[in-house]
């Protein structure tokens, strides 16, 4: 409410719209992350030709709940999953379930989170959840499991680099689960807004997005690298305006085999309907990705030509070093934005 | 031309019929009269023709009717040479059958999948 009346009285001071994402505002990793897997599957292109690599024993959502945090329960998934007998074909998507197959999307189910946003994050913190808030989270550092209502969906991810089954072969295929930043408090969420629990106050409330899934079948053990992205629409973007995250997966052999995005939250962020600092949409996973000839990384986000962030050269930096350039979606009349991306 | 003495063994008076009336010396199944006049022109008298001509008549008619025996008897021999045949063909194929049921079975048909193992971990 707060902001909402700033912004209003900006647009009748004639004063140009600056919209931050509040003091109250932090993203944070959260060290439990319930999710309802109902099912993993993958698919051709297409969307054809679906194989079956997980199913969940339980009947319900509630009853398929796996702590993605907890590697001994993702150990658990694998386990179960062993030796899937898969259709020789080759293979571009990854589908997680998080409900029975035909349940409409206007049925809700629910994650559950559990983690602590530190002092340094948000004014008067530390907060952390708690199972009986309102609004999912309580000051202090003592966190426990907090319900979010979803609406039940499928998540999909693109391989960019297809997956091919042969006849009479075995591999492995390894999803990775990020969590980083997968969580935001806010004390202005509203209950209406996907992804949050809200109470009616000021009080600390909190967020969610789904974990950056990323699938892996090349050699070696993977490495990230984190980058909060700023943007302005001309001149140089600052770093504390940052309001996007760029998570890079490297193989064994040190090629980026995944760009995942995100929104990212801090007392600076900017929103991301601001005209003049906002950026493009980083809510959707990555479509295509190719390694330039000088190693800058091209990738593009979202499902067809629409609204989401793509780069064209994003540049891999040492850890606290920074690298500009450009950005913008597939809209033909979308601006062209400059980005500043340092590297967490 | 001559009259023989045909004999009673039927192969025998077949075969001496069959070589007589081939060369046209003696025309048994010919009247009587004709069987005489033969005979009479060869020496013999008409009594003994008149006696052969009966004899070799009651001779044919029995060699006929051995023909038709011996006819029959062959047309069963060949029945039973053609049931053995079919008999034998169909063992074979009962035989060929149940050898095509009984062998071990071979897979020829190539698989059409892979194994998958699905894993999960967590990025750190």
């Amino acid at each position: 409410m707060k902001k909402i009346s700033f912004l209003i009285l900006c647009g009748f001071l004639g004063i140009p719209s600056l919209s931050f994402a509040g003091a109250s505002q932090a993203s944070f990793t959260p060290t439990g992350y319930k999710y309802p897997i109902m099912k993993i599957s993958i698919t051709q292109a297409g969307g054809v030709g679906e194989q079956v690599l997980y199913q969940c024993a339980g009947t319900t959502s509630a009853s398929c709940m796996v702590d993605v945090a907890n590697p001994t329960a993702l150990s658990a998934i694998g386990t179960a999953a062993a030796n899937a007998s898969i259709e020789a074909a080759t293979y571009t998507t990854i589908n997680l379930y998080t409900c029975p197959d035909g349940t409409p999307g206007t049925t809700n189910t629910s994650i559950s989170v559990m983690g602590t946003v530190p002092a340094t994050a948000v004014a008067g913190g530390p907060f952390s959840t708690d199972t009986n808030a309102a609004g999912g989270m309580i000051a202090g550092t003592t966190a426990t499991f907090t319900d979010i209502t979803w609406a039940c969906s499928t998540k999909s991810i693109t391989m960019t680099t297809p997956f091919v089954v042969t006849a009479g072969s075995t591999q492995n295929l390894t999803l990775l689960v990020d969590l980083t930043n997968s969580v935001w408090t806010d004390a202005n969420a509203s209950a209406g807004m996907g992804g949050c629990k809200a109470d009616a106050t000021a009080a600390q409330d909190i967020c969610s997005v789904m974990p950056l899934v990323i699938p892996y079948f090349g050699s070696g053990t993977p490495t990230y690298e984190r980058y909060l992205v700023a943007h302005i629409n001309a001149g140089t973007a600052l770093a504390v305006d940052a309001n996007a995250g760029v998570n890079l997966a490297i193989d064994g052999n040190g090629s980026v085999f995944y760009a995942g995005t995100q929104p990212y939250f801090s007392a600076s962020s900017i929103a991301s309907t601001d005209a003049l600092k906002g950026g493009p949409d980083y809510n959707a996973s990555t479509r295509t990705l190719s390694t330039n000839a000088d190693g800058t990384i091209a990738f593009q986000t979202g499902g067809s030509a629409d609204n989401r962030v793509g780069f064209t050269a994003f540049q891999r930096t040492a850890v606290g070093a920074t690298h500009t350039g450009t950005c913008k979606n597939e809209l033909g009349t979308s601006p062209t934005w400059n980005y500043l991306a340092t590297r967490q | 031309m001559s009259v023989f003495a045909l004999p009673y063994h039927k192969t025998e008076a077949m075969m001496a019929m069959r070589e007589t009336l081939s060369q046209g010396k003696l025309l048994v199944s010919a009247s009587l009269p004709s069987a005489i006049k033969a005979s009479n022109q060869s020496g013999f008298t008409t009594l003994d023709a008149q006696s052969l001509y009966h004899r070799a008549n009651a001779l044919l008619t029995k060699s006929n009717l051995w023909g038709i025996h011996q006819s029959m008897k062959n047309l069963k021999e060949n029945t039973m040479k053609l049931k053995k045949i079919i008999t034998v063909t169909i063992i074979a194929f009962a035989a060929f059958g149940i050898w095509q049921c009984t062998k071990p079975v071979t897979t020829t048909a190539t698989t059409t999948k892979g194994t998958v193992n699905l894993i999960l971990q967590k990025a750190i």
